[in-house]
């Protein structure tokens, strides 16, 4: 069997003569280089009939009808526009071309998911949470703040107790008070967005990626 | 499942549809059924955009929706419904010449919507003809009373077309508020219009406010949930049919063709369209039908010996009873098919080699060399080259697998027409996608010149309308610059070469179109004859041969 690997080929493959080349007849150069893009042909393909038929037309004209109303229908959906770099005041009066709002469609047919009006939820619902993250962050901060505080309250404890606890109590207060602006003004901002639908930022990179997983798997909130 | 498909899919979803359900079809099509976030994710758009995307896609029929989790619907490109969008001008034409213009109408409208309710399939059909009778009376009105039958004639043609299955009633949502439908519907009432569902006064009404101008009026119909599609296999049986009538049109004579056609028609009575051999016919029956044939038996004999399988005799019963093979029948349309096309693209010899060894299964090459008549290096060189191109295939044959220089092996040369079939769907895909490549280009690359032409055209029309005179005509083609006017004159002997090379690469399309679909045919036959009729397409019998 030691012959095995090196002999390889040796009794497979056809013969010359199996190729069609006969005896005492060279054989034919070899090609070097990659064969030719469009090779030419041997037989020239039957052209189309040229006379006009009816029938032919007739779908002919069909088919361009057809194709054109797809494309001015609502159903030919336009890529959401770029915002440019600089956010213009008349940007808000410019008349989007090929704007065409939202599909009308029966939407009790489609997944729920796919309905514009759980998307916008989705999307508000995002941008809240995001809001909340900031002000538990900012809360978090504060309550950094606080501890520093608290020690040094804390060395204080031992005299002054009823103080103490009055004054913690007040921080938190204001904390509250103030996570709670921050919401609404948050809020306002998102509805003067909504109103003037082009002002979405459509750039997504990914990173809510993760974020969109919890809320799909767990519909009610995480906080 | 191939690659050219899965570019004519874009090129084609791209067309229609737009650039970004183009990126989500071609998403699907290359991972099969996936979530929305999933294609979110993959397609890198905005998740908005993909589920209008997903909405337009399942309101044309050509997404399938899953359950794939509890409550997360996942979704399912139809790829092969995407291919069927550059067949709807022949659906139309077809409805055209069976029901007439209201017909067409119909039809029209539906394949534009994908689904629609009863009442806006005839509202804007009706709108749509009056427009275009009024167009056709050069503005004159039209008499009142066809002003007000219109929408009845409409709906009568609506229910026919529903009752002989070219249109049928989209499943509807049985679970309501759920986050994923799960879409059902009876047997039964696929194919019978329930009359309840329509208002014929508030169609009336809302006819008449669209016609006044008003696009949106507030006319609430009582079938807002019962949507309408159209029923592709509907069609295709009617394809394949004319196909076969077709054949035996050319190959005997016109009325041979209309007594298979008549056998045809009975036959559908008792049996499933698809299947690969109908129930028997007696020859009584097809008397019955055709009444003023004069040599019924004589037909009957000269198609049972010419149509290739088609019609056999089963039994004498009845005068004779016949059944119908359409398996038979494909796969004789299609063997035909094949030798056309290696005809025309290696030549006569090329397929004279082609058929002798189809009918001979396996052949050596000296053999084929003796018996074709060829000699023996062409014979070689044809047989390497439909080798090459995947139209033959090879089969060693050897006594020993030990090498030895007496033990000669033999090489046969086979064909499998399936892959042979697979190989020239492969081709027309490719066609398809470069001939419509070769028509955007055309177009865009002469778009100012078709651009001026139609607007010069539209202004004379206009003109022509308001009873311009000629030379009122002549006065506009003047006021064209003269560089402009040039252009005129060059458009005048350009244009229609450019327009008739546009046209020239649809006609191919429709061509290509057309072979695609016997082969598809064949690739349908041949899953009828497996134990499931699942028989639908291409890709059906891919999985299932595979």
């Amino acid at each position: 069997m030691g012959g095995r690997g090196r002999g390889r080929g040796k009794g497979k493959g056809m013969t010359l003569e199996q190729l069609g080349v006969q005896k005492g007849e060279g054989l034919p150069e070899r090609v070097l280089g990659p064969p030719e893009t469009y090779p030419p042909l041997e037989f020239r393909p039957v052209p189309p009939t040229q006379e006009k038929n009816l029938a032919e037309s007739y779908l002919l004209v069909v088919k361009k009808e057809f194709r054109e109303h797809m494309q001015n229908s609502q159903y030919y959906i336009q890529p959401a526009v770029k915002r440019p770099d600089i956010e213009r005041y008349s940007d808000r009066y410019q008349v989007l071309a090929g704007h065409r709002g939202q599909l009308s469609l029966n939407w009790s047919r489609f997944p729920k998911e796919l309905h514009p009006a759980t998307i916008a939820a989705a999307g508000k619902k995002r941008k809240r949470l995001k809001v909340k993250l900031a002000v538990k962050a900012k809360r978090a901060k504060s309550k950094d703040v606080n501890i520093s505080e608290r020690l040094e309250a804390l060395e204080k404890k031992e005299a002054q107790v009823t103080e103490e606890t009055e004054e913690d109590g007040d921080d938190e207060g204001e904390d509250k008070v103030e996570g709670e602006e921050v919401e609404e003004v948050e809020e306002v901002d998102e509805e003067l967005d909504e109103e003037t639908d082009y002002a979405n930022n459509y750039f997504d990179n990914g990173d809510s990626y993760l974020d969109e997983e919890d809320d799909a798997l767990e519909e009610g909130g995480v906080y | 499942m191939s690659l050219q498909l899965m570019k004519l899919t874009d090129k084609i979803l791209n067309e229609y549809y737009g650039n970004i359900v183009a990126q989500v079809g071609k998403m699907l099509f290359e991972r099969g059924s996936h979530p929305l976030r999933d294609i979110h994710r993959l397609t890198g758009l905005p998740r908005s955009k993909v589920a209008e995307a997903l909405a337009v896609l399942i309101q044309h029929n050509l997404v399938l929706v899953e359950e794939w989790r509890p409550n997360i619907p996942s979704y399912n490109l139809l790829y092969d419904r995407v291919f069927l969008i550059l067949r709807f001008p022949r659906y139309v034409f077809l409805v055209r010449e069976q029901f007439g213009e209201e017909g067409e109408m119909v039809v029209d409208v539906i394949l534009k919507e994908g689904q629609a309710t009863a009442s806006h399939i005839i509202v804007t059909s009706c709108v749509k003809l009056l427009e275009a009778s009024e167009n056709a009376a050069g503005g004159s009105s039209i008499t009142s009373s066809s002003y007000e039958l219109k929408h009845v004639t409409l709906r009568n043609h609506l229910i026919k077309l529903i009752e002989n299955g070219f249109i049928q009633r989209c499943p509807s949502p049985q679970t309501l508020g759920k986050p994923c439908p799960s879409m059902s519907i009876k047997e039964d009432e696929l194919h019978s219009f329930p009359p309840e569902l329509l208002d014929l006064k508030a169609l009336q009404q809302e006819i008449q406010a669209r016609r006044a101008g008003n696009t949106n009026p507030d006319i609430s119909h009582p079938n807002t949930d019962v949507l309408w599609r159209i029923n592709y296999e509907r069609f295709h049986v009617e394809f394949r049919d004319s196909e076969i009538r077709n054949s035996i049109h050319r190959r005997v004579d016109p009325l041979a063709g209309e007594c298979l056609g008549a056998m045809l028609k009975l036959s559908y009575k008792t049996s499933d369209p698809w299947a690969p051999t109908l129930n028997p016919v007696s020859v009584a029956e097809i008397r019955d039908q055709l009444k003023d044939l004069k040599y019924l038996n004589q037909y009957l004999k000269i198609l049972e010996e010419q149509s290739g399988g088609c019609v056999q005799l089963v039994g004498d019963a009845g005068g004779g009873q016949y059944r119908l093979n359409l398996a038979n029948a494909v796969n004789t349309l299609t063997h035909a098919l094949i030798y056309n096309i290696i005809q025309d693209r290696y030549g006569s010899k090329a397929a004279r080699v082609f058929r002798l060894i189809h009918k001979n299964s396996m052949m050596e090459q000296e053999q084929i060399a003796e018996i074709s008549m060829i000699g023996k290096k062409d014979a070689y060189t044809l047989c390497s080259r439909l080798f090459r191109d995947n139209f033959l295939q090879l089969h060693e044959l050897r006594k020993t697998y030990a090498p030895s220089p007496a033990n000669k092996t033999i090489y046969l040369f086979h064909v499998d027409i399936n892959s042979v079939v697979r190989n020239i769907l492969e081709w027309c895909y490719k066609a398809l996608y470069n001939l419509i490549v070769q028509r955007e280009t055309r177009g865009s690359e002469n778009r100012r010149l078709l651009e001026k032409r139609t607007r010069v055209d539209s202004i004379v029309e206009n003109l022509r309308q308001s009873g311009g005179t000629d030379d009122q005509i002549k006065e506009v083609e003047e006021m064209l610059s003269p560089r402009k006017k040039w252009k005129e004159r060059r458009g005048n002997t350009s244009l229609p070469l450019v327009w008739r090379n546009g046209r020239k690469g649809e006609v191919d399309e429709q061509i290509k179109n057309d072979s695609g679909l016997k082969d598809e045919r064949y690739a349908c036959s041949a899953v009828s004859r497996l134990p499931e009729s699942g028989v639908k397409s291409i890709g059906d019998t891919h999985g299932v041969r595979y």
